[in-house]
């Protein structure tokens, strides 16, 4: 039997087809597309919200800090908690913050890559990112927890 | 002799040129599915503790008042209602996504991506009530201000 080039795919080519059984169909490219573009405004919106959060914390604390009168005692009132809280609220919107960036990211390049019918780099960038953003939002909601659970056994 | 084929075969069907979800993608997606399913888990007891605390410090809901108690049911039903749709499609996203990987499964990878959509879709909602609550105090305390110098002075 005679093979040619052009009938004989190469090893990597067709032991990569047989490998996966999942194809980039245009009904999966479409829900990619919808959820994505959905998915950055979210992003966006929590991006702002983490960025107001922020700053009204930031605000509050010096309100207080300056109508503090006295010496400053860590034990002394409800000093305790109110560090806590400033110290905890800012490392949560951190972590978000972290997190939503690079969901952000991922989300435009799943909106880019699912446009794209050549290359299926940009979606895997963009499920990439999408692997790290799902992480720091795993770490955001351990370290949220962990607040939760602290706070209910010591304050 | 070429067999006649009609033109729209294939077209029900994903067509066979496609190109192929890649190994990578599909390693980077097995290693996503924990962390959702981690993080629907966690929102789950977040959520579940919110509301215990809510019913807590509202005196468990139950006021001599029928309207209020049930006005108070109402307003609490409707502050879990999206949290726990939240955590569910989020869930589902998990789900689905693992069965697709694990199976091979294009029905599946394609309805992955809806429940996340409906994710999207309330936490822009939410995002948006908690930037116009967020704003809405200094801006009040702006305008009570504002309107109040001239009295003042």
């Amino acid at each position: 039997m005679d093979h040619t080039d052009a009938e004989t795919p190469y090893p990597e080519e067709h032991s990569e087809r047989a490998g996966t059984g999942l194809e980039w169909s245009d009904a999966l490219r479409y829900s990619i597309r919808r959820c994505a573009r959905v998915g950055e405004w979210a992003i966006l919106a929590i991006i702002v919200a983490s960025v107001v959060v922020t700053l009204s914390t930031l605000y509050n604390f010096y309100v207080w800090l300056d109508d503090y009168s006295g010496e400053f005692y860590l034990l002394e009132g409800d000093n305790k908690q109110r560090m806590w809280g400033f110290i905890t609220s800012l490392t949560a919107v951190g972590l978000s913050l972290r997190a939503s960036w690079q969901l952000r990211n991922a989300m435009r390049y799943l909106l880019w890559g699912a446009d794209d019918y050549e290359d299926s780099e940009t979606l895997a960038a963009g499920f990439y990112d999408l692997r790290d953003g799902m992480r720091w939002y795993g770490y955001w909601s351990i370290f949220l927890l962990a607040c939760y659970t602290l706070e209910a056994f010591v304050f | 002799m070429d067999e006649q084929t009609p033109l729209d075969e294939g077209m029900q069907q994903p067509a066979s040129d496609n190109m192929p979800v890649e190994a990578e993608i599909l390693e980077y997606w097995t290693e996503t599915i924990p962390w959702i399913m981690g993080i629907a888990t966690m929102l789950a007891f977040y959520f579940l503790w919110t509301f215990r605390n809510v019913m807590v410090y509202s005196g468990l809901m139950l006021s001599g008042n029928l309207e209020e108690t049930a006005g108070y049911w109402f307003g609490f039903i409707g502050m879990a209602a999206p949290c726990i749709y939240m955590t569910y499609s989020l869930y589902r996203f998990a789900v689905l996504l693992r069965q697709a990987t694990q199976n091979r499964d294009q029905y599946a990878a394609t309805q992955a991506f809806r429940p996340l959509r409906h994710f999207f879709i309330i936490l822009l909602c939410l995002s948006l009530v908690s930037i116009a609550a967020l704003a809405a105090g200094p801006a009040l305390e702006l305008l009570g201000n504002l309107a109040g110098e001239p009295n003042q002075l």
